[in-house]
């Protein structure tokens, strides 16, 4: 009954770790104290200690007890079969770490660079998959398909887009959009095989939520037609998905909440299914929550995260700009006004549905107003693989992020030669102490295996600084890389697979360097004792090689950190037309609140009155597009009968003044420029320039849509979306007054004013202060409006190159890296060189050499290694430029002079790695060096 | 050959000329920890034997196998006259070193 109770865990590591009959009679004799403990009324806590501690000291006995492994011969007669592997190991593994510690230099690097490269693999890698590969977290994904269209080139048909993509065929060039009509869904459905496979969808990018109690919050929701959970095969971890039910037009309004909205904003209350919460204004009753790790139709983030899924029916009531008249919800049934996206399920493949899908939209398209059967014939339904969501389509970010896992696998591919010319070096001076040991009889696969445990060791300890390099890091990484590419907040974990593959090559780089001087020693070793410890030049080529290697590795990332850094400066001097210091600006949602409800005019200019009372706000003004935030207004206009396109941004008073945008001629737009009174434009002097050459466009006047306004002032020219963007003809109107100028949006909106505004205040006080007072203070004037987007102009910009920032940052660390480690190794080689050298060099001085010819005898070879680096490199560099093409700015990746500096600075910083190797060699005392010999 | 003796090996040795032949793993371990006070793993025990018996100053076979091992075996050992004499040497090298120290040695 006892053998039942005895301890396992101490008898498995006895038989493991004893062989043969060591372990028979250990275990016999513990199995035997324990069974008589017992029974002579002994406690089960004491016989099992007593097991315990018997069996690791039997162990440690046994080990610590066997005859030393460096005498050959006497360890096999001595104790057959007796633990002899692990023996062998252990004494391998102390020798090992004994001779680890003290080389406390080669180890701290050896193991740091190896770290770096895995830390930074990992964390790349596992981004890549996640926003690359990683699919909608649904049943089968790869049957989902995202549906587009293109339409004739010149079509006749009025098309108002509204949150649209598109996608671009790389072969032929063909632009498909993602955009189709609500009766063009409602067609394209009815004639499906499966309707219920097929979905409709919108984002919005904001929702203004109250919950009944705290302030309201904005969220980024999702508008679905009433079959989407039952197509994507979506459940809900709390109440009920909606369905075909809730889908109508007068059905009571409903939505599902995600996990993580219901634990953020509800406290993860149960209770909450049934309540009813506030969106943009309108009631809905929540009936579900979603899975926690559902996003949305964004799994890499690129789109906000959705935490709110409303019916697509619901439109008119939370997005009731989207509509003329929002009660009779008629964006559901206009016929130009393309804002539903559609995706659905094919379980047998596109290709028949997309004909069966193109047929049925050439019908519809016929019946619309102006077209006609031959453009009809142009239109074509065009299926884009939805595994991913609409990430599928994020083809931009592929390049960039696969720039990157090559950069960071140079990284690792540096760390692994560094670490494999170290090891070599070590072993080629360790070559008479193993020559010896294999005289004395050692086996060979003993020596090889003592030189391997060193190389393993190293490694591991270098995946374990990398193990933790990438836990600690990775979040700041991770972090770095979305807002560089433009995804949102992704919530990364380690991913284990990727750590060991990194290791794995680590420790397969190790174990192959490690091999090298072992294997060859192992062969022939009389020859070798004779010798002064080592020198066969083969093994020099070898390391030799290495190091050029490395620094070749080194050249491609060097010459990406100084595109990169030349590029970004490019952009960030280049001259604005305004001055971004001290500019805060925020965004005031409107929806919902007063803003939007009674006179929106009104609304906002108490809130910018509040918001100029503001401390340290000297001035306040309003604007449609802050600016180089990425987004342009646009119309097309007609001057003295000249159609043009001009891009336009709606402005409060005070704008010019704020930015500190010049006004040359004129004045600027005012506080007289209301609505009501004759409507005026400030135009920028590129528009001036290219309409008006040689006259005064003041006084003149353009039509926009149905009105004609009067040009009152020319502003300086300023960068509008992007620094990248030189400055276009433009035209700036006032907020107030917009009304009539667009008849679309005016109709979409059904107000005359944009509806969402950005506050700038040009301010002394720091940023953060205002940051908390701002919201409050608009809540002062209007209590349930929604402040997002608190930044300073600053910000912005930076924000707008945080992709090349990005990458220079990294490549700047990366290459930096790569080439102390290059430095590393290049000192270590030549001083090695110097040292074995040390006779001749003595001789020769003794003949009559001088310094100088002594110095440029060791330099000479750091030239040969730095320059045949350099020749591997830059055409390494030369072909991954076009890769980077996209972010360059005011340079081409195949810059001359950067190619030059680089290759400059690495033969730079060899000769500087080496020269004090050389100097050491070049004041070598003769005596001294003639006695080495 | 070497007739040197580590204390352990000593105290193994003795042992086993009091459990006279067929002396086990086991008892030898029972015995140094009862004269001694000092706590002995089994491990120990077989490591040094074995190296005894190397050297000739022990021999050794099995036992039976009982269910109170597990089924496993017993190994027994004897003192072989290499072993005595080697042990006899020790002590008197011993006996010789500790002439005349006997008052500072003698336990009060």
């Amino acid at each position: 009954m006892t053998t039942q109770r005895r301890p396992r865990l101490p008898r498995l590591l006895v038989s493991l770790m004893l062989r043969g009959e060591m372990r028979e009679v250990v275990l016999g004799d513990l199995d035997e104290e324990f069974a008589r403990a017992l029974d002579g009324g002994g406690t089960m806590v004491a016989a099992r200690r007593r097991y315990w501690r018997q069996a690791l000291a039997s162990i440690a006995a046994s080990w610590h007890r066997s005859p030393s492994a460096m005498i050959p011969g006497q360890q096999r007669n001595a104790r057959p079969r007796l633990g002899r592997v692990f023996n062998g190991w252990n004494s391998d593994l102390r020798q090992s770490v004994r001779g680890l510690a003290q080389t406390p230099g080669f180890t701290a690097i050896a193991a740091l660079s190896i770290g770096i490269g895995i830390g930074a693999n990992t964390a790349v890698y596992n981004i890549i998959r996640v926003v690359l590969f990683e699919p909608l977290p649904v049943d089968r994904p790869q049957e989902l398909a995202l549906v587009y269209w293109a339409g004739p080139k010149d079509g006749k048909v009025r098309t108002i887009q509204l949150n649209s993509s598109s996608y671009r065929d790389p072969h032929t060039h063909q632009h498909y959009s993602s955009n189709f009509t609500y009766p063009m869904y409602a067609a394209i459905r009815e004639a499906s095989s499966d309707p219920r496979t097929l979905f409709a969808f919108n984002f919005v990018q904001r929702l203004n939520v109250s919950t009944g109690g705290g302030p309201p919050v904005a969220v980024p929701g999702l508008l679905a037609s009433g079959n989407y959970f039952e197509a994507m095969g979506l459940q809900t971890v709390l109440g009920r998905p909606f369905a075909e039910a809730d889908d109508r037009l007068n059905a009571p309004p409903v939505v599902v909440l995600s996990h993580g909205f219901w634990t953020r904003v509800l406290g993860a209350d149960p209770g909450a299914l049934g309540r009813q919460l506030r969106i943009n204004g309108a009631a809905f009753e929540i009936v579900g929550v979603t899975k926690p790790g559902y996003r949305g139709l964004s799994p890499g983030g690129f789109f906000p995260s959705t935490d709110l899924t409303v019916p697509i029916s619901s439109q008119p009531l939370v997005m009731p700009r989207w509509s003329a008249t929002p009660a009779a919800g008629a964006s559901l049934f206009t016929s130009d006004l393309f804002w539903v996206r559609i995706m659905g399920r094919f379980a047998d493949g596109t290709t028949g549905a997309e004909g069966a899908m193109t047929t049925v939209l050439r019908e519809h398209y016929m019946r619309l107003p102006l077209a006609d059967a031959a453009q009809a014939q142009h239109v074509a339904v065009r299926m884009l693989p939805g595994a991913r969501g609409l990430d599928s389509l994020r083809a931009e970010t592929e390049r960039p992020l696969l720039l990157l896992g090559g950069v960071v696998a140079l990284v690792l591919l540096m760390a692994c030669l560094n670490l494999a010319a170290l090891i070599l070096s070590r072993g080629m001076s360790r070559q008479r102490d193993l020559a010896i040991r294999r005289a004395l009889g050692a086996g060979r696969w003993r020596l090889i295996r003592a030189m391997m445990c060193e190389s393993v060791l190293l490694t591991i300890l270098g995946g374990a600084i990398g193990l933790m390099l990438a836990v600690w890091s990775g979040p700041v990484i991770t972090r770095m890389l979305t807002t560089g590419l433009g995804a949102g907040d992704l919530d990364l974990g380690a991913d284990w697979a990727l750590v060991g593959l990194a290791v794995g090559i680590s420790i397969a780089a190790a174990v192959l360097a490690g091999l090298v001087p072992a294997v060859r020693l192992s062969g022939s070793f009389s020859t070798r004792l004779t010798q002064r410890g080592d020198g066969a030049a083969s093994r020099q080529f070898t390391s030799r090689a290495l190091i050029a290697a490395q620094i070749a590795v080194s050249v491609p990332l060097l010459v990406g950190a100084i595109l990169f850094l030349r590029s970004v400066h490019n952009l960030s001097s280049a001259p604005l037309g305004f001055d971004p210091s001290g500019l805060v600006m925020f965004r005031v949602e409107p929806a919902g609140s007063g803003v939007r409800r009674a006179d929106p005019i009104a609304a906002y200019e108490r809130l910018l009155e509040r918001a100029a009372r503001l401390p340290g706000v000297s001035s306040a003004t309003l604007v449609e597009n802050p600016l180089i935030g990425g987004r342009t207004s646009g119309t097309g206009v007609s001057i003295g009968g000249t159609r043009a396109r001009l891009n336009m941004n709606a402005v409060g008073a005070g704008y010019f003044e704020t930015m500190g945008i010049p006004i040359v001629a004129g004045r600027p737009i005012g506080p007289e420029d209301r609505p009501g009174r004759s409507p005026v434009i400030v135009i920028n002097e590129s528009a001036a320039a290219t309409y008006f050459p040689g006259e005064s466009p003041l006084g003149r006047r353009i039509t926009i849509g149905r009105r004609d306004v009067e040009i009152v002032g020319v502003a300086a020219d300023s960068l509008y979306s992007s620094l990248r963007k030189q400055a276009e003809p433009a035209f700036y109107d006032a907020f107030g007054q917009r009304a009539g100028a667009m008849p679309e949006i005016e109709r979409l909106t059904g107000s005359s004013a944009p509806l969402s505004m950005h506050v700038v205040l040009r301010t002394a006080a720091p940023a953060a202060t205002l940051e908390r007072l701002i919201p409050a203070a608009m809540a002062e004037i209007e209590p349930d409006i929604v402040v997002t987007e608190i930044r300073t102009q600053l910000d912005q910009i930076n924000n707008s190159i945080a992709r090349e920032r990005m990458f220079t940052r990294l490549l700047v660390l990366f290459g930096g890296f790569a080439m102390l480690l290059a430095c590393i190794g290049l000192y270590g080689v030549t001083s090695y060189a110097v040292s074995r050298r040390t006779a001749e060099i003595g001789i020769r001085l003794a003949l009559g050499a001088q310094h100088g010819q002594v110095l440029w005898l060791v330099l000479r070879q750091v030239l040969v290694l730095a320059v045949a680096g350099v020749v591997i490199g830059l055409p390494l560099a030369f072909a991954a430029s076009p890769a980077v093409a996209s972010m360059m700015y005011g340079l081409s990746p195949r810059d001359w002079p950067t190619l030059i500096v680089s290759a400059a600075l690495v033969v730079g910083v060899a000769i500087a790695a080496g020269w004090a190797p050389a100097r050491r060699a070049a004041r070598i005392p003769v005596l001294a060096a003639l006695r080495e010999e | 050959m070497r007739t040197h003796l580590g204390e352990f090996e000593q105290l193994l040795l003795m042992a086993l000329g009091h459990l006279g032949d067929d002396g086990s793993g086991g008892e030898l371990r029972e015995f140094i920890e009862r004269r001694t006070g000092r706590a002995v793993s089994p491990g120990a025990i077989y490591t040094a034997m074995q190296r005894l018996e190397n050297r000739d100053f022990v021999s050794s076979a099995f036992g039976e196998p009982t269910p109170q091992r597990g089924g496993k075996r017993k190994k027994l050992y004897r003192l072989r006259p290499a072993g005595l004499r080697a042990l006899q040497e020790m002590q008197a090298v011993l006996a010789r070193m500790g002439r005349g120290l006997d008052p500072k040695l003698s336990p009060r």
